[in-house]
């Protein structure tokens, strides 16, 4: 995976920064991943090319990050055991983990209309 | 978002609501079989804008879809906000309950008497009470 | 505005007992017209605040033979108005973590079997296996299998378009004004929109009740009183029972899309005059103080929606349900305080056998307008 074409370098207007940010790993489902101190888990994850988070409870779809700002709840994942961490907004620290939302359909999803 | 309204052939399996899978095809069977005409009717019905975003996402979209569908873009009451601004968890809210003087418990019912053969005063009343349900 | 209909029956009020009624008596072959100040499924209705707990046990013992009559409709019911209802029959436990209690409970228990209800105490270890996420600090409880839950929503919107499918006319924003009545019988209803000349009229409009029933001299001791619901985000499913608690507010339930819905009585602010309703902090913070209290891991789950609806409480805590006497043709169907849900179905079939058949079995006479006393002067 061409991690380094999947991170912003630098922008206009976003203090990007990532020269500046310190190397660290961060442990999703088991799996060990560089990303950089400091930057949201969504843009970590998706540097490592996994941009599906979660696979939606109603429909089993797969989703990841989608407004990228905290507003739509897409991008929900477990850190450090507390679920429904909005991605796009926890910034990575070394030595974090993160579980991706399984598919647990339940008993009441065989309901919905 | 002119493509809804412009659109000769909108797709129904277009999802609206993300969070509860919503699709415009099931808006659409709300508003035209099922008479919905506002953003909390449909809700209701199909659950649009139930989801953790509460309506965020799709509110916006449903209100659209009610002006498109219903040739009209006034009147359309909007999706109703509810408090916690963001979910709030449960131990949290639990955790200031002791800031709080009042109430002092819940409106007393049967179900929550260990007695059957309790029978109640009158219950705990609201405050404010219109004059129109004075007895006269 | 005054344009005239005419119809045998007019229903005031679309929340559960309204579209229910409207929904018996269509079938029943009634030419109906059910009127609601609002749309459909407007907020701020008890309809709309109800926990949608379809329960047996709990009631003030008057009640019981009525809610075993009325949740045997449930049965049949999705079936008949050809909707998921998501209605689950899973079973209801109240419980208790005070030893003290128990006795109490037990008494209860004995009582609500003598009547015919599948009801049993259930303790300790047994408890604990039935129900698997209970906090360690409940003793023991009342279980009633046959207790379950329904959709408020979806219920009541089933049977509007379930009588609408069987000829009746719905008048949505068509506030009642007054009753109109002719010596001793009701003789129309006049509303913003127009006059409806009837036979008979449901006033099913809950805590919009009272000034209603005045235009005609009936005077209800009813009051509104604000309740506060709240739900959380989706879980896998952890809960098939209801869970309520002796002396705590909660009614603790998890709903077929996923949420755990809490109710429990805690007081919401509302204005029936206006419609507005507001939360109550303090109750959702206690209300979620009680929650863990009883499951704790729910602590760790977040609530995302709040909100208040209006119920009509009557004095002795029982709906006002029957004719009137001195006034033909006028059936009052209110003031269920808080636990009218479950019964929707019943109140529904009985009005339409009333009315078609003039039945009004004994299990409900409990509930006439007479016993406050004749002319019902009696003040809150």
């Amino acid at each position: 995976m061409m991690a380094d074409t999947l991170r912003l370098k630098s922008h206009p207007v976003l203090d990007i920064n990532s020269h500046n940010r310190r190397p660290i790993t961060i442990i999703a489902d088991g799996r060990t991943i560089k990303a950089l101190e400091g930057e949201s888990l969504a843009a970590a994850l998706w540097a490592n090319g996994i941009f599906s988070l979660r696979y939606d409870e109603v429909t089993g779809s797969a989703r990841g990050m989608f407004c990228g700002i905290g507003h739509c709840y897409e991008c929900r994942v477990t850190v450090d055991g507390v679920e429904d961490i909005r991605s796009c907004l926890v910034r990575v620290r070394e030595g974090m983990h993160v579980s991706l939302k399984r598919p647990d359909l339940g008993k009441g999803d065989d309901h919905d209309s | 978002m002119n493509e809804i309204r412009n659109s000769a052939q909108p797709d129904n399996d277009l999802v609206i609501c993300r969070c509860e899978g919503v699709t415009l095809g099931q808006i659409r069977t709300c508003i035209h079989e099922l008479g919905a005409r506002s953003v909390n009717q449909v809700k209701k019905l199909t659950r649009a804008g139930m989801g953790p975003c509460q309506g965020r996402t799709c509110a916006g979209l449903v209100e659209m879809i009610l002006a498109a569908e219903s040739q009209t873009s006034v009147g359309i009451e909007p999706y109703k906000s509810r408090p916690p601004v963001r979910g709030m968890l449960i131990g949290v809210l639990a955790a200031s309950a002791d800031q709080f003087d009042e109430p002092a418990g819940p409106v007393s019912v049967a179900m929550l008497r260990p007695q059957a053969s309790d029978y109640p005063n009158a219950p705990i009343m609201s405050e404010e009470i219109d004059e129109r349900y004075q007895t006269k | 505005m005054s344009a005239i209909k005419q119809s045998d029956a007019v229903v005031i009020g679309a929340g559960i007992i309204g579209a229910s009624t409207a929904y018996y008596l269509s079938k029943a072959g009634v030419d109906v017209t059910l009127i609601d100040s609002k749309g459909n499924n407007a907020s701020s209705t008890a309809s709309t605040a109800t926990a949608g707990g379809v329960r047996h046990q709990g009631r003030i013992p008057a009640e019981i033979p009525f809610a075993l009559y009325a949740i045997k409709l449930w049965t049949g019911l999705e079936e008949e108005v050809s909707t998921d209802l998501h209605y689950r029959q899973d079973g209801m436990t109240v419980l208790t973590d005070d030893e003290a209690l128990i006795p109490g409970l037990e008494e209860r228990v004995a009582k609500e079997q003598s009547l015919g209800l599948d009801i049993k105490m259930v303790y300790g270890p047994e408890m604990h296996e039935l129900i698997p996420g209970l906090s360690p600090l409940m003793l023991a409880g009342s279980y009633c299998p046959l207790d379950g839950h329904a959709d408020p929503m979806r219920t009541t919107n089933a049977l509007v378009e379930a009588a609408k499918g069987l000829g009746a006319h719905i008048e949505w924003h068509c506030p009642a004004e007054n009753l109109v009545a002719e010596g001793n019988r009701i003789v129309a209803v006049r509303t913003s929109k127009c006059n409806i000349h009837c036979q008979h009229v449901v006033l099913a409009a809950g805590a919009w009740s009272k000034p209603i029933a005045a235009t005609v001299g009936v005077s209800l001791p009813i009051q509104p009183v604000g309740l506060q619901m709240m739900v959380t985000s989706r879980r896998p499913h952890a809960l098939d029972q209801v869970l309520a608690w002796v002396g705590h507010g909660i009614s603790l339930k998890q709903v077929p899309s996923g949420g755990f819905v809490i109710g429990g009585g805690w007081p919401g602010h509302g204005d029936p005059a206006t419609y507005q309703t507001s939360l109550n902090p303090g109750s959702m913070a206690k209300s979620a103080q009680t929650t863990v209290g009883l499951f704790p891991s729910l602590a760790d789950v977040p609530v995302i929606r709040a909100w208040v609806g209006i119920e009509a409480f009557c004095v002795d805590e029982l709906e006002i349900l029957g004719p009137v006497p001195g006034l033909e043709g006028l059936i009052m169907a209110t003031g269920f305080s808080g636990h009218g849900f479950a019964l929707g179905p019943g109140v529904g079939s009985l009005i339409a056998d009333y009315v078609t058949a003039g039945k009004w079995p004994e299990m409900v006479r409990p509930f006439s307008i007479t016993r406050f006393g004749k002319n019902n002067q009696e003040d809150i």
